[in-house]
């Protein structure tokens, strides 16, 4: 459930259900998130315990690429007895004003920025 | 007439049965209309649920709107920022470079603006170094006003010939410069350029000397060293003063091959040779052993580039005249610019305008750089002191030496080419200029 492209690349590592994101996302519309929204749901549907979406690494999200992640949140918000964690870096500006929005959708997700 | 008979009417019981049937009829319209009223709360409910999913579906929709915004925002902040870093940046590149290369590096350097490190990195350059021979001796004779017109006539025509040649001006300390080939910007031919950029100073040096002349100011001479090798390169400096430079062991490899060269001589290593031998002209080579430098070096003096430069010093013949009768004089050995305070004797033995063999009464090291005071045969000193490098030992005599003047007073150049034996015509700077 890896998604590789030059420019972006999303890792699903079932052992520690974790979603990395890294790259620039830069698709257009839902159309072209459909295979990332894809690997993420699948990884809530296994009722992990702890999901953790790492966007530590991700340098650029474009707003259909929040929706997308947006998407995603409304649907984990049905797996109650799974805990979603989100990671951002400071190192992007965008992550820090951006990736708290989640928690109104989600208030139980959890946001760790380093 | 028939008896009138009582009114036919239902019986008793079938008045009974059409009650009863009634009831039946209320009691069944009543179990509709409870299951009707069920049936409206159970749609009443199912659409207070329904426009409860529709509330939260549209409260969802109108938070990843918002969300949307925002992240619009966030990008938009970022990419304003973005484009003032840029702009800043620029603007530094600008500021930086405009001094130390040409206008249309800087363009080069504003076009790839990712495509140069500022912040220090280890790269292969060819540094040049140049300086005036005796500058220093010279200021001593003239007028303040007299030593900024020979310097910055110098300088203007040594900076116009190193930017045409695409050299970067690191430093410019007095009549000394320090250039690079290959920083900020790495081109091929790197070496090659530094090469006939120092021929063509060399060429040029001659054309600044004639105003100089006209003015009875004296010539200047120039010595050139030339090195190849790593060097970290980048801003040097605090955050209120802070300057493109380099350092490293080449930097000051390249002042030592400098400190070899007599006037209008370019010296360059063996790893700048390796890069040019193939369009290069060399006069001679030799092999120092400077401080600070493991094994001894060779170095090779260039008087000519072929390929696209095409440059060639004019040949110097200059031959030494043997002195119908050695001069006295007394001489100390420089360290660095600092003269040694023991005074030796010695013979000058044979003399050209700018060269002489000398016979010393201590022997010294090659390149070893001398103050010197000339004796009349009358034993009465000459006034002012000359300086000379040591440019070659005689192999059959321990204390003989060929010099080279770096700088020789007026009163010493008359006595010198009285003692050659020319008659000596003092300049009129009134009819001159």
């Amino acid at each position: 459930m890896d998604i590789i492209h030059d420019d972006y690349q999303v890792h699903y590592d079932a052992a520690t259900a974790t979603v990395l994101c890294q790259g620039s996302f830069r698709l257009r519309g839902t159309e072209e998130y459909a295979p990332i929204l894809q690997v993420l749901t699948a990884a809530v549907e296994t009722h992990p315990a702890t999901l953790t979406l790492d966007l530590r690494t991700l340098q650029f999200l474009n707003s259909s690429g929040i929706n997308t992640l947006a998407k995603f949140v409304l649907h984990a918000r049905q797996y109650t007895a799974t805990q979603v964690v989100m990671k951002g870096s400071h190192q992007f500006p965008w992550q820090e004003k951006s990736l708290k929005n989640f928690q109104r959708l989600l208030p139980r997700l959890q946001l760790e920025i380093e | 007439m028939p008896a009138a008979q009582p009114p036919r009417g239902p019986s008793c019981q079938a008045l009974l049965a059409e009650v009863q049937a009634l009831r039946q009829r209320v009691a069944a319209l009543e179990q509709e209309k409870h299951d009707l009223e069920v049936m409206l709360d159970m749609a009443t409910d199912h659409a207070d649920d329904l426009s409860e999913s529709l509330q939260q579906e549209r409260d969802d929709l109108e938070t990843m709107l918002e969300m949307t915004t925002d992240h619009a925002d966030a990008l938009e902040a970022d990419l304003q920022s973005q484009a003032e870093t840029l702009a800043q940046r620029s603007q530094f590149i600008r500021e930086t470079f405009d001094r130390y290369v040409s206008e249309d590096v800087v363009a080069q350097l504003l076009d790839v603006p990712e495509g140069i490190e500022l912040g220090g990195e280890l790269r292969k350059l060819t540094l040049l170094m140049s300086d005036l021979r005796g500058f220093t001796a010279l200021t001593e004779c003239l007028a303040p006003q007299e030593v900024m017109t020979v310097l910055n006539r110098y300088l203007e025509a040594m900076v116009d010939v190193i930017l045409a040649y695409r050299g970067t001006i690191i430093e410019i300390l007095g009549d000394g410069l320090l250039v690079l080939f290959g920083a900020p910007l790495t081109r091929d031919d790197d070496a090659e350029r530094a090469v006939a950029c120092a021929l063509a100073m060399q060429l040029r040096l001659d054309a600044t000397n004639t105003p100089n002349r006209q003015a009875g100011l004296p010539d200047v001479d120039m010595g050139i060293g030339i090195h190849t090798g790593e060097v970290v390169v980048g801003n040097i400096g605090s955050q209120q003063r802070t300057k493109y430079g380099v350092v490293g062991s080449a930097v000051n490899l390249t002042g030592r091959i400098e400190s070899y060269t007599t006037g209008g001589q370019i010296l360059i290593s063996s790893t700048t040779y390796t890069e040019t031998a193939a369009v290069l002209t060399v006069s001679h080579q030799m092999t120092v052993a400077p401080k600070g430098v493991a094994a001894p070096i060779t170095l090779y003096a260039v008087s000519g580039i072929g390929g696209a430069h095409h440059l060639y010093l004019p040949t110097q013949t200059e031959t030494l005249v043997l002195l119908p009768q050695a001069l006295d004089m007394r001489y100390t050995v420089l360290e660095g610019k600092f003269a040694g305070s023991t005074m030796y004797g010695g013979r000058v033995i044979k003399l050209a305008t700018k060269t002489a063999e000398l016979h010393l009464d201590q022997p010294v090291a090659a390149f070893s750089n001398l103050k010197l005071h000339l004796l009349r045969p009358t034993g009465e000193v000459v006034p002012g002191e000359l300086f000379a490098k040591v440019v070659d030992t005689l192999p059959e005599d321990t204390f003989g030496v060929v010099v080279h003047f770096t700088s020789i007073p007026e009163a010493a150049r008359t006595f010198l080419d009285t003692m050659r034996g020319y008659e000596y015509h003092v300049i009129n700077r009134a009819e001159q200029v």
